[in-house]
């Protein structure tokens, strides 16, 4: 009986000492944590009910930061949806719309020409993701220029044609370099997932399938495409997350300094740039942090929404 | 010992993740001079680059040469940081002691932040240690740019940071070899302005009429007046009124195969809001300018436009006022009619027609171009003149000599001295007028910020040094030294003998003769509900609309400014977002 005793004390004193090293391990990460992402997010979202002022005054120059409720809140929301801001939400839309409608099934596409090993399919993977590893910065100057520079310069030294511009002129055909251009650096992360699930389907069913007498649009519709449907249905969640927040690549055409016209701006370069703009201006901290709470209010339902729609309408597969 | 080792590896991934505490950044350690002491200065890299620090830390340097610091420390070594971080906690935790900016950083927010050292006691202190016993570094910027005072002055008497550039804005710069080669100066009598100039002019008008236009080189026949009406002045020669620089463009697109424009197509929407508000402020002048501080006063310049989009001022002025309640809440106002100025229409008129004129030839195909950088804009301009095409006018600012530095080197290489910055001659182009009513007035120009700062979190020796510096940095002969290495005019008092201002080029003798007039002028918020919409109350925010559009190349980039009934939707647009912003987030918020 005394010895059982001891032995359980011997544990116990063990899984003490264990606990107590693991601790001290997860200590500091999770004060990084609780610093870095809890103590920000908490002060972010007190922030988006504040206000900064400045007051210069006899007794010296003053900050504070005054409560103003939903006063934030109710501003992004008037400007951003029916104010002189709407066309951010449109760039927003449009960006990941076609992202949605030409990159994914164009990436689909591409993955399946890889994963069936065809003609300079090597050549191709490597193209695609290029961009990815790339610096963004290196490829948006590199691609400017080329549509800007090198392109106009050709046409003029061949065809003598002086104005010639690929997407015309204009604020216009900026946007629509910029939306061309995240379509293109958009395929490598998915052209690499989905190529990398297809691999993953089991032979055996292909095999099966090509003695059925399938044709390759057949087998890509009707095999390949559900049996990859959870790695493609993350992609299209993440995406959905990611509307309000995606920046697309826009600094990279314009730099730093006050940035691209709002003609060409997305809800996420907006909110980055109202601060990079002057981060000096104290002021402009709330009405970002305001927007991030909103948006996060926003895309939070539609996102379980899309989720919940595409786990019971898509299909259900396993191998 | 499966355990042991598991138990080590945890160990030294937790230990590794102490690491992502730590910052990034900062200055280079490179090998320091361990018998000195290191002083560090932070600088903004841009248009007036570092040369001139380089000049005014060597000579600081050589000052304090044989002083013991302790420590072994005998002597001052300084070390410029290029690309420090200006965010307030970059600065707070930075080894640089004083930073020079281009902007203006939103200086009251630092200072009340505690990011800037109270540095009153420099400015106040008598510069009689550098032979200028009897001056200030304030009493050398209130004899200069007073309104520069009002603007670094806290309502607590105390200073914080001096300005950096006294003329440091945006313009259009002339080629005046160009011109003179070309005979592109208007003669005397070969203008309208000539004979329909106010007679209260500097120089009266001219009798008889006018016919037809006549070009001058300037040398074998007398030039017109120019924009301020007076004979004998730097605008001599220069097109008074919008309608004659667009009969010069057209001159020189037509008959000269002249391209009168280019500019950066990079930085285009940015630098338009600017090239806009500058417009504006030639038209106003200071005492219209005044008013956007004041909220106070009477507006006699405002009108609306009509059905054609033209501009028709208002038969009796406006008195702009603006009521608060005790604890400063706005709480009436009609200061956002003050965007019915003229100057307001007018500079976008100009632009409009710079932009649209004579089948989009006034400018260059680069100027439309996201890769044309503000150096290669300076580069396109400077090397135009060698080829079959030149280029007229440099929307640019007046740092860009010394930002076009490297250009101006290799012309040299290529085409020997007589291609320096001393020695090509360029000059500051005035606006012209709108119409011949406003001939006569005297031209200016807008600065903005660049300032010099010391780091709050300095003390002791470092402190004491850094004061000093404040006081070194406006010294005649550190005044001196800064224009000839950077082309531009400090906002403190100067004079150059005839010998020194021989040695400056011809744009730098302008900009020192026009500062010298009380050409240049600044409308940094200053007040606490300027300092608290410091976006909207910025130069760069004047030209903003209801339509999305930011400047008038924003408008005309996106196909909707071209043609008067434009300019006037524009100039609505303007009024309508002043007023909904003052409606929205100052009147009674």
């Amino acid at each position: 009986m005394e010895t059982k005793n001891n032995n359980v004390k011997k544990q116990q004193k063990e899984r003490t000492k264990d606990l107590i090293f693991v601790l001290c391990v997860l200590a500091i990460p999770m004060l990084c944590f609780a610093v870095f992402y809890v103590g920000t997010n908490v002060n972010s979202i007190l922030l988006a009910f504040k206000k900064y002022t400045v007051q210069n005054t006899a007794n010296g120059v003053v900050a504070n930061y005054e409560w103003v409720g939903f006063y934030n809140i109710a501003e992004f929301f008037k400007q951003t949806f029916v104010g002189n801001k709407a066309i951010i939400l449109k760039n927003s839309l449009i960006i990941y719309g076609f992202n949605f409608l030409f990159g994914l099934p164009l990436a689909l596409l591409f993955s399946f020409y890889i994963y069936k090993k065809r003609f300079g399919s090597g050549v191709f993977s490597v193209m695609l993701f290029l961009p990815s590893i790339l610096s963004s910065i290196v490829m948006t100057i590199l691609f400017q220029y080329f549509v800007e520079l090198a392109v106009p310069n050709m046409v003029a030294e061949w065809f003598g044609e002086k104005r010639f511009s690929l997407f015309g002129e204009g604020i216009e055909a900026k946007w629509k370099m910029i939306v061309f251009y995240n379509v293109w650096v958009g395929f490598g992360l998915g052209v690499i997932m989905y190529s990398n699930a297809m691999s993953r389907i089991p032979e055996e069913i292909v095999e099966s399938a090509q003695l059925d007498g399938i044709s390759t649009l057949k087998e890509f519709i009707c095999i390949t495409l559900p049996l990859i449907f959870p790695t493609v249905s993350t992609f299209i969640v993440t995406g959905v997350a990611g509307i309000f927040i995606d920046q697309a690549n826009i600094q990279g055409f314009y730099g730093t300094g006050t940035g691209a016209v709002i003609d060409v701006q997305t809800i996420g370069y907006h909110i980055f740039q109202s601060i990079m703009v002057d981060s000096t201006n104290y002021a402009a901290y709330p009405p970002a942090a305001a927007a991030g709470v909103s948006l996060t209010l926003i895309s939070a339902p539609i996102v379980i929404f899309v989720r919940w729609a595409l786990d019971k309408f898509g299909p259900t597969t396993e191998f | 010992m499966k355990k042991l080792v598991n138990k080590v590896i945890c160990s030294a991934l937790a230990l590794a993740t102490v690491f992502t505490v730590a910052g990034c950044g900062g200055i280079e350690e490179n090998q320091y001079d361990e018998t000195k002491l290191q002083f560090f200065v932070g600088n903004y890299n841009a248009g007036y680059g570092y040369a001139y620090i380089e000049a005014l830390n060597k000579r600081f340097e050589e000052k304090y040469a044989t002083t013991d610091f302790g420590n072994g420390k005998m002597g001052l070594e300084i070390i410029i940081d290029n690309s420090p971080n200006f965010n307030p906690a970059g600065i707070q935790s930075s080894k640089n002691a004083v930073y020079f900016t281009s902007g203006w950083l939103n200086y009251y927010n630092l200072i009340a932040q505690d990011v800037l050292l109270d540095i009153t006691s420099a400015v106040r202190a008598d510069l009689g240690e550098y032979g200028e016993s009897g001056k200030t570094v304030e009493s050398k910027l209130t004899a200069k740019r007073s309104d520069l005072v009002s603007q670094y002055k806290t309502a607590a008497d105390k200073y914080y940071a001096i300005p950096l550039d006294g003329v440091g804005g945006y313009c259009n710069i002339y080629d005046v070899d160009l011109f003179e080669n070309n005979s592109l100066y208007y003669q005397k009598g070969g203008c309208p302005s000539e004979y329909t100039r106010k007679a209260t002019c500097a120089s009266a008008p001219l009798d008889g009429s006018f016919s037809t236009y006549k070009y001058t080189n300037g040398i074998t026949a007398e030039k017109s007046a120019g924009p301020d009406g007076e004979y004998g002045t730097m605008d001599d020669g220069l097109p008074a009124t919008y309608e004659e620089f667009f009969d010069l463009c057209d001159y020189m697109v037509d008959k000269k195969t002249i391209t009168p424009f280019t500019w950066s197509g990079a930085v285009a929407a940015d630098y338009f809001k600017r090239f806009a508000a500058v417009n504006w402020a030639d038209i106003e002048g200071k005492d219209g300018a005044e008013l956007w501080k004041t909220f106070s006063g009477t507006a006699d310049s405002l009108g609306t436009v009509n059905a054609n989009g033209e501009f028709v001022p208002d038969a009796t002025p406006t008195q702009i006022t603006m009521t608060t309640d005790a604890n400063g809440k706005v709480t009436a106002s009609n200061a956002y009619e003050l965007a019915r100025q003229a100057g307001m229409y007018y500079a976008v008129s100009f632009w409009e027609q710079v932009f649209n004129g004579h089948n989009n030839d006034y400018y260059t195909t680069q100027s439309r171009s996201g890769y044309e950088s503000q150096t290669q804009a300076q580069s396109t301009f400077l090397y135009s003149s060698y080829g079959a095409k030149p280029i007229a006018f440099l929307a640019d600012g007046t740092w860009w000599q010394n930002e076009a530095t490297d250009s101006f080197n290799a012309l040299v290489q290529t085409y020997g001295e007589e291609a320096s910055r001393e020695n090509r001659r360029f000059g500051l182009l005035p606006a012209p007028k709108p119409t011949i009513d406003y001939v006569g007035e005297s031209s200016s120009w807008l600065t903005g910020g660049g300032m010099v700062f010391v780091n709050g979190n300095v003390t002791g020796t470092i402190k004491d040094l850094a004061l000093d510096y404040i006081k070194f940095q406006v010294t005649d002969t550190s005044l001196k030294e800064f224009t000839k290495i950077v082309g531009t005019v400090r906002p403190f008092e100067m004079t150059l003998s005839e010998t020194e201002l021989d040695g400056l080029s011809n744009f730098t003798q302008q900009l020192y003769a026009y500062a010298k007039k009380g050409a240049f002028f600044s409308t940094l918020p200053t007040s606490d509900l300027t300092l608290n919409h410091y976006e909207f109350f910025g130069d760069d925010h004047k030209f903003y609309t209801t339509l999305n559009y930011v400047s008038p190349y924003a408008a005309f980039d996106a196909g909707k400014l071209s043609g008067k009934k434009d300019v006037g939707t524009y100039f609505n647009s303007v009024k309508d977002y002043h007023k909904n912003y003052w409606n929205s987030y100052i009147i009674n918020k």
